[in-house]
């Protein structure tokens, strides 16, 4: 896998490094462009994509200021029907839709994301190199068909003919589809929309689709893209590395399934009912950008009140030890992500877990709903995946969820801070074994994800679209690993509560708001200040890196100095070798940083007779050498002992000695295990 | 059951015993050397505790020096698995000096069960060739019926049956495994024993094993078992010295508990050729 990753990485150097320049520029000039604006009401906060409020300031480091719901900007009010057979949903409605911004709008946007994987042409599926996480295509196609779509303010006119054929620039995807309006949409005004489509959903890809009689159904309804204060829209392809991005609104969903099938949804169920074959179920959603749902005629359910939240996990069956294991890190973590990040505001939680069958459906999250995985006999494993994806996924509920960062533009917003949250919340609940053991070896998620981020390309940046990394691998390395990685480096420096204390003003401060980069900057200024910030930023939006090393240390007896000397008496001259001062030694570290960014260090020394002891340094400059008069050489040094800085590119060289290291434990080690390896292969 | 006469047996051979464990843990060390020179040269090693901090707990070094390694590893494990084929083969001679050693008289010459051992080469290879050709097409056969098995009836019985399925198929084959190697011990047994070539001896050691299938089963799996209690026992130890901590001691005393653990190894080994030595005689 390593060598996979490293290979990754160098392909991604050799093919975004023409790329960075134009997309740094690019984000700078977008941000440049974004006018300075006071800090909106939180009841108005449903747009803040503009340049971050001079301060948010204490006041959100706790949940007093906290607003109860979004604003809504798209509210749906629709019905489907899934036919279990032919993997079709056929799907109707109306939605609503408002113009919050302050321009009139020509146009709307929709995505229609379950046309990626129509055909072998889209920009999902066209090229065998940049895929999706899975690596893999559908092997039955999906699509989604738009019949009817008429705006009521405008004498139900169908508006839908007049749409763009496909995504802009692109004839072979239809997946970010333009609607012309007849007539503007002011600012204020809002239109209601009626519409009718048919939804084919893929074999299992990508986190929607079926397998045999599960159905896992996301981003299967017209979704209108998000629209910005400017009166633009957030609206992009469907890239095989992207994710979504969408409006807060309510959804109001009926859900129609044949008899016997077991449905989990985003929202709370308001309605069930059971009548000539079929199972009708309705689920409302407030404050929610997505809805997604499944429907399966085989799940089991656990359902588990915490702190009046329903949490129901809906599982395969055989599946029952990752069910009670789901419920327990849920109840777990809850109150850890809420205590830090404001409290879980809706009334339910649906986790589901996929069969085997569909293990692409696992790993993702909507709002209020998300999807785990693993075999039946994950807890029978020496490692913690079902509760390391359970935590990450609970930890979207938040960023992502409620914190709606447009996850194209900037996916390490959402993934690169679920990341840290789950490494921080495993590592809370689980400690240095947070993995699990290996070997009987306690293995932590930090060193995992540390692993990746050093693999990555450590001068790519991270703040930037999706599908301008060039692969998922070199996305996972630099979103995922080298975003949680730099705050975990952050915490280890400035605090990990004032880490936490700065995600937590992030967090409430834009909850049900879209933030961008610069606003989580902002956010760590404030709590840990100027150079915190500074440092950040360089690793996020201009690929920067550091490398601490040391020498190894000089030392040499002190003598008396040899030469021509003015004295009291006269001139003298010394000029043989001069007598040692006792039995002292001066010895010499030079410690060096390589990269762009900078942390204060601790530098250990270690002295002949085993003594130790600690230097700082600011990290200020390519290198520093470190001077010392003892009784005893240095013999050996250690540049930040305790491993805090794990955004050290080379951890390997932080370190030196003098002398020969035979690693002895090392030799003990392989030796036993290949010798108990050859016993048991060997007649 | 392990019977005391044949730990005893073996405990009067302790020359041969002692000699068979040294080579096995010399054996061991030949092989983790590649692996060793990989940590040993890397930067991460050159620590003032030496390679301690590789075992910390959470393993934040350990990642970075595999890291290191992992260009390397399919080269490195490619040439382990190699030397590992070559070394069984020439294992051979040890393992038939030591049947020797266990079926002569206590005291016998190291050098006089080295030379018959040698001597007995040719039907030893001839009886783990045909043994482990065999093995090997018996878990090729059953892994493709449990996939098969687990494909076909996951519709039916739910992922958790169809892979019990599979796993009671998969349990079968190893059964079967299990079984050749107690064929290919008689096997070896009964060469030595009988001073008989290896085709006659894997013929008779059949027999042996049809005549006593459950006995010769179930006094292979209880040396089976210990072993991979006294495994267990040595992993478990060494996880509570720590030898990420400072102190040699820590490292001698994990040491003296893996090599401890090899010792048992070899003594349980000895006491099932023992037995087998027992079991493979002519079935009257």
């Amino acid at each position: 896998m390593s060598s996979r990753i490293r290979q990754a990485r160098s392909r991604a150097t050799e093919l975004v490094i023409g790329l960075l320049l134009v997309a740094t520029a690019a984000w700078l000039s977008r941000a440049a462009a974004q006018p300075a604006a006071p800090p909106e009401p939180a009841a108005q906060r449903t747009s803040v994509a503009g340049a971050p409020p001079a301060r948010i300031g204490p006041r959100y480091d706790d949940d007093g200021a906290l607003p109860e719901r979004a604003t809504p900007v798209t509210d749906y009010t629709l019905s489907a029907r899934l036919d279990p057979t032919t993997h079709e949903i056929a799907g109707s409605g109306s939605v609503v839709f408002r113009n919050t911004s302050a321009a009139p709008l020509g146009a709307l946007y929709v995505h229609l994301y379950l046309n990626a994987f129509k055909n072998e042409r889209t920009l999902f599926l066209r090229s065998p190199f940049v895929t999706a996480r899975d690596g893999r295509g559908p092997s039955d196609f999906g699509y989604i068909d738009v019949r009817r779509l008429t705006a009521r303010e405008l004498g139900g006119r169908d508006i839908w003919p007049g749409s763009a054929a496909h995504t802009p620039g692109d004839p072979d995807d239809q997946t970010d589809i333009e609607v012309p309006l007849p007539t503007p949409l002011e600012p204020g005004q809002s239109l209601t929309l009626d519409l009718e489509f048919t939804a084919k959903l893929p074999s299992v890809v990508a986190r929607t689709g079926y397998a045999g009689s599960f159905h896992f159904v996301a981003q299967w309804f017209p979704k209108l893209a998000r629209l910005e204060s400017d009166g633009t829209f957030a609206h992009f392809p469907f890239h095989p590395q992207s994710e979504f991005h969408a409006d807060f609104g309510r959804y109001d969903v009926t859900i129609d399934v044949p008899e016997g099938f077991v449905v989990g949804a985003t929202g709370a169920r308001t309605e069930s009912a059971t009548e000539a074959g079929r199972h009708r179920v309705r689920h409302l959603a407030d404050s929610v950008h997505d809805f997604a749902w499944t429907a399966w005629d085989r799940f089991q359910r656990a359902e588990r009140q915490l702190d009046g939240i329903a949490v129901s996990v809906l599982y395969p069956p055989g599946h029952e030890a990752n069910a009670r294991t789901t419920l327990e890190v849920t109840a777990a973590a809850l109150p850890i992500l809420a205590r830090r990040y404001g409290p879980y505001p809706y009334p339910s939680l649906t986790i589901v877990h996929p069969p085997a069958a569909a293990v692409d459906a696992g790993g993702m999250e909507y709002p209020t709903l998300i999807t785990t995985g693993g075999p039946w006999y994950s807890q029978l494993l020496p490692g913690k995946g079902v509760e390391l994806v359970t935590v990450h996924e609970l930890g979207h509920q938040w960023f992502q969820g409620m914190v709606a960062s447009n996850e194209h533009a900037f996916p390490f917003l959402d993934e690169g801070l679920t990341t840290h949250v789950e490494q921080s919340v495993m590592e809370e609940l689980y400690g240095r074994a947070s993995l699990g053991r290996w070997f009987d070896h306690p293995v932590s998620g930090r060193a995992m994800r540390r692993a990746y981020a050093a693999s990555a390309a450590h001068d790519d940046v991270i703040a930037k679209p999706a599908d301008q990394f060039a692969s998922w691998m070199g996305l996972f390395g630099s979103v995922y690993s080298r975003t949680a990685t730099l705050f975990d480096t952050l915490g280890n420096v400035y605090g990990k509560d004032e880490v936490e204390r700065a995600l937590g003003r992030y967090a409430r401060y834009y909850r049900f708001a879209h933030p961008g980069p610069r606003h989580l900057i902002l956010a760590l200024q404030e709590v840990l200040g100027e150079e915190a910030a500074e440092q950040a930023s360089l690793v996020l939006f201009e690929g920067g890196w550091v490398d601490y090393r040391v020498d190894a240390p000089e030392s040499v007896p002190v003598r008396e100095p040899r030469g021509v000397f003015e004295r009291k008496g006269g001139r003298a001259t010394v000029d043989r070798a001069g007598e040692t001062q006792g039995e002292r030694h001066e010895s010499r570290v030079v410690v060096r940083r390589h990269g762009t960014v900078r942390f204060p260090v601790k530098v250990e020394l270690v002295f002949a007779d085993g003594r130790r002891e600690r230097r700082s340094w600011d990290g200020r400059g390519s290198w520093t050498a470190l001077s010392v008069v003892d009784r005893h050489p240095v013999v050996g040094a250690i540049v930040d002992p305790e491993l805090r800085i794990t955004l050290d590119q080379n951890l390997g060289n932080n370190a030196t000695a003098r002398g020969i290291m035979l690693a002895p434990r090392t030799l003990e080690r392989t030796s036993y295990v290949a010798a108990l390896l050859f016993g048991a292969l060997a007649p | 059951m392990i019977r005391a006469v044949d730990l005893r047996r073996c405990l009067d051979r302790r020359r041969a015993l002692v000699a068979l464990w040294l080579l096995q843990s010399g054996v061991g060390v030949v092989l983790a050397l590649p692996w060793w020179a990989g940590v040993a040269f890397d930067e991460a090693a050159r620590h003032p505790q030496g390679d301690a901090p590789l075992f910390e707990a959470g393993a934040l070094l350990l990642w970075e020096v595999a890291l290191g390694l992992a260009p390397q590893f399919g080269s490195m494990a490619t040439g382990t698995f190699l030397l590992m084929l070559v070394g069984s083969i020439l294992w051979l001679v040890p393992r038939a000096a030591f049947i020797e050693s266990l079926h002569a008289p206590p005291h016998q010459p190291l050098a006089v069960a080295a030379g018959r051992g040698v001597r007995r080469f040719p039907a030893f290879v001839l009886i783990t060739g045909a043994t482990s050709l065999t093995q090997l097409l018996v878990l090729f056969f059953t892994l493709t019926l449990a996939a098969s098995a687990a494909a076909a009836f996951v519709e039916s019985l739910g992922e958790r049956g169809s892979d019990q399925v599979a796993a009671g198929i998969l349990l079968l084959g190893v059964a079967a495994v299990a079984i050749l190697g107690v064929v290919r011990d008689l096997g070896f047994c009964h060469a030595v024993s009988q001073d008989e070539s290896g085709l006659t001896s894997l013929i008779r050691a059949l027999s042996a094993f049809v005549a006593r299938p459950a006995t010769s089963l179930l006094a292979w799996a209880a040396h089976a078992i210990w072993g991979a209690f006294t495994v267990l026992a040595a992993a478990w130890l060494v996880g509570l010295i720590d030898v990420s901590q400072p102190g040699t001691w820590r490292l001698a005393l994990v040491l003296a508990v893996h090599q401890l653990a090899l010792l048992v190894l070899a003594l349980l080994r000895g006491a099932w050729l023992s037995r087998a030595l027992s079991l493979a005689r002519p079935v009257p």
